[in-house]
């Protein structure tokens, strides 16, 4: 296989992965920070394209890689930017807020099992934690956050 | 009002950040992925810990200093209320106009002095990390930032004959704080930074850092007689292994382990062996296969095969003559709606270290759990569902009859959401986190069979976020069971976790003072001979050999939270 078309591979695995990827970064370490270490665990992902292109769960294992890189961009206190008006006209307004008064680990359990549509066990192993503390951490996010937002969820 | 949480959290985080495209990936630099390199990190422990010794070798040198201070006639008495229980200290001068801060019980009184003019002083009591000083009128505001992550007010109290006022804060964790001295308009006119030193000192317990080689990673810890024996891996690496002497205070380097161990490993000393097993995901493809290291040969060997796919034990136990390993493999689904689990389970497995055989458990457990922990008796597998919506009774598994009874139910209304085991040799305890976020727990005779509710330790920690992942770990010392409590308080308004200890036989608790694990997790305990040790990915806390509780007995009802001035 050429180079031109191991970069077409790697091209259509970012568009697939990186997703899902920088939501759980970003839901980790915001916005800011997680796409910082997004666009370095997909880097590494093309520095170890044999073993990454192969593996099941991509996702999981490039958060963990991720997660090791962010360490030097990390910051204190993460900020959830405000939804400008119009941008989002369905999205929650006090979403950006509810999420920022999440945990990191909540945030986290919450964007790979509710969102990005992991399993349990998928996240577990991506966040370093047993797959009870996932769905425990995913419980209590989605707990705060119908609190927070005053509302029933759907999901 | 309903609404699509999931697709409105995925558009709002699309929203706020560029995709990261292929080339950008493909253009940006590699960076080394671990931190980084190990001699680095290993410098900064180094580096640290010289510091420490530095530190307290200077606050020596001040506490316990013969001269009296002579201040001590314009002294106020300041309490803090902690975490309950009262810290009560004093501050005056001495004759050189340091400024001293002392605390201490009827028999004891420790008096640390350091600093002119308003400053601060680190200060050490039962377990209480405290800052106390003095500041001039001028300052309306003092504030310690505090691990980081908030800002907590000190109290002022007036100083008869001074032109100042007098401030104590207990419960300071053993990182480094800063200290800011506000006027009334909120001008940051001074700041301080005070270290005191690691919680475990305070506590008289050891705090080892654990080597490069398995730090920042998990896995299990035996004691084998002699040594710690650490058994650790992590996603993407392999799995490495180092003893701890507690006696000589020493490491010892051990051969890679030649099979990969993932967080939830665990461990079990056999009396010749140190048996460490599973944690392996499916998606690996490799089985959970258990290792062994014999320190006579100082070598490790792969014990048959696991017929394990994905097993995340949750306990492992030495029979005498089979490695137990409990856990579950698990076929289940959840109702999102509910949160109800549906989960049917098979108790774990056996293994002859000899021969290498597996062995399957027997039957399914007779009622579905969803969270559990288990303890293992020397008869019985004791499995307790520790889950809020699925609150079955506990059941236990013979292991000579092969079969399984039910437990009765737990008394009281509340229902332990995330708790730990542990078995007294006449008892089984539970203790944990109620879904309503009281730290509860209950006693299991197993003679009689019946459930005896504890006394009351916490009544209400706040908003608590303690757990399993969170630090909540246990011991039975023999005597006593030893509790660190996991944070207390909320991701923004924490609060330290405490070390309690429970004595069954008086159904009393006392307060040991601020756990030496500080907000470390995850973390285990167990005992090394007569020394408690917990683990935590970073450390090893060692307490002195025969330790015994010796804390302030809490009163019936329990201590009273709130750190809050």
């Amino acid at each position: 296989m050429s180079r031109t078309d191991v970069e077409q591979d790697f091209t259509r695995f970012v568009r697939r992965f990186e997703r899902p990827l920088a939501r759980a970064l970003m839901a980790s370490y915001g916005p800011e920070v997680g796409r910082e270490a997004t666009r370095d665990a997909l880097a590494y992902a093309w520095e170890h394209w044999d073993r990454v292109s192969t593996m099941e769960n991509p996702v999981g294992y490039l958060y963990r890689v991720g997660q090791s890189r962010s360490r030097s961009y990390r910051r204190k206190r993460v900020l959830f930017p405000e939804v400008v008006s119009g941008d989002l006209p369905h999205v929650e307004p006090g979403l950006p807020k509810a999420l920022g008064l999440l945990s990191p680990h909540q945030r986290t359990a919450l964007v790979l099992v509710h969102v990005d549509g992991l399993s349990e066990r998928e996240a577990a192993k991506a966040m370093g934690i047993s797959r009870l503390g996932v769905r425990r951490h995913a419980e209590r996010a989605l707990a705060k956050l119908r609190d927070e937002l005053e509302v029933h969820l759907v999901n | 009002m309903s609404i699509d949480l999931s697709s409105q959290i995925r558009d709002y985080l699309d929203e706020v950040a560029e995709p990261v495209s292929a080339d950008e990936a493909l253009s940006s630099p590699v960076r080394p992925v671990q931190l980084p390199p190990r001699f680095g990190r290993g410098l900064i422990v180094a580096t640290s810990v010289a510091i420490l010794v530095l530190v307290l070798g200077a606050m020596t040198l001040l506490v316990r200093s013969d001269e009296s201070p002579t201040g001590w006639g314009r002294v106020v008495q300041v309490v803090d209320s902690g975490s309950g229980i009262s810290v009560e200290f004093e501050v005056g001068l001495d004759s050189s106009g340091q400024i001293c801060a002392q605390a201490g019980t009827a028999s004891t009184v420790d008096t640390v002095c350091g600093g002119h003019g308003p400053a601060t002083v680190g200060f050490r009591a039962r377990g209480e990390m405290v800052v106390a000083g003095y500041v001039p009128s001028s300052i309306a505001e003092v504030v310690v930032v505090y691990g980081s992550r908030t800002r907590r007010v000190a109290h002022l109290k007036p100083v008869p004959g001074w032109d100042a006022y007098a401030f104590g804060l207990t419960g300071i964790s053993g990182d480094p704080v800063d200290i800011e001295f506000l006027d009334d308009r909120g001008t940051v006119l001074d700041r301080r930074s005070v270290t005191l030193g690691s919680l475990a000192d305070a506590l008289g317990w050891e705090e080892v850092p654990v080597p490069s080689a398995v730090a920042g990673a998990q896995g299990g810890v035996v004691w084998t007689g002699t040594e710690l024996i650490l058994g650790r891996g992590n996603i993407g690496q392999s799995s490495h292994s180092m003893a701890y002497s507690p006696a000589s205070g020493t490491w010892r380097e051990l051969p890679d382990i030649p099979w990969i161990l993932f967080p939830p490993a665990k461990g079990v000393w056999t009396g010749s062996e140190a048996v460490f097993c599973c944690g392996m995901p499916s998606a690996t493809l490799l089985a959970n296969n258990p290792v062994a290291y014999d320190p006579r040969t100082d070598a490790w060997r792969i014990i048959g095969e696991s017929p394990f796919v994905d097993i995340s034990p949750t306990d492992m136990a030495w029979t005498g003559e089979e490695v137990i390993v409990v856990g579950t493999e698990e076929i289940g689904s959840v109702d999102l709606g509910t949160g109800h689990w549906e989960v049917v389970m098979g108790p774990g497995g056996a293994i002859d270290p000899e021969t290498g055989q597996w062995e399957y458990l027997a039957e399914p457990m007779p009622l579905a759990v969803g969270r559990y922990e288990t303890v293992w008796t020397g008869d019985e597998i004791v499995v307790l569902p520790v889950d809020a919506y699925l609150q079955s009774n506990g059941m236990a598994y013979d292991l000579a009859d092969r079969s399984w009874r039910v437990l009765p139910e737990l008394p009281g209304s509340a229902w332990p959401s995330v708790a730990k085991l542990a078995y007294t040799g006449t008892e089984i305890i539970v203790f944990g986190l109620s879904g309503e976020q009281h730290l509860i727990g209950s006693r299991l005779d197993l003679d009689t069979n019946r459930w005896v509710e504890m006394a009351t330790a916490l009544p209400d920690p706040e908003s608590c976020d303690c757990g399993d992942e969170d630090g909540l770990t246990m011991v039975w010392t023999g005597e006593t069971l030893l509790v660190s409590t996991g944070r207390l308080g909320s991701e923004f308004k924490p609060d330290d976790p405490l070390l309690l200890a429970y004595d069954p036989t008086t159904d009393r608790w006392t307060y040991e003072g601020v756990s030496p694990l500080g907000w470390s997790e995850p973390s285990t305990a167990l005992m090394a001979g007569d020394r408690v040790v917990f683990q935590t990915k970073d450390s090893l806390y060692i307490s002195p050999p025969g330790w015994q509780p010796h804390g302030t007995t809490i009163p019936a009802g329990g201590l009273q939270q709130g750190r809050q001035p």
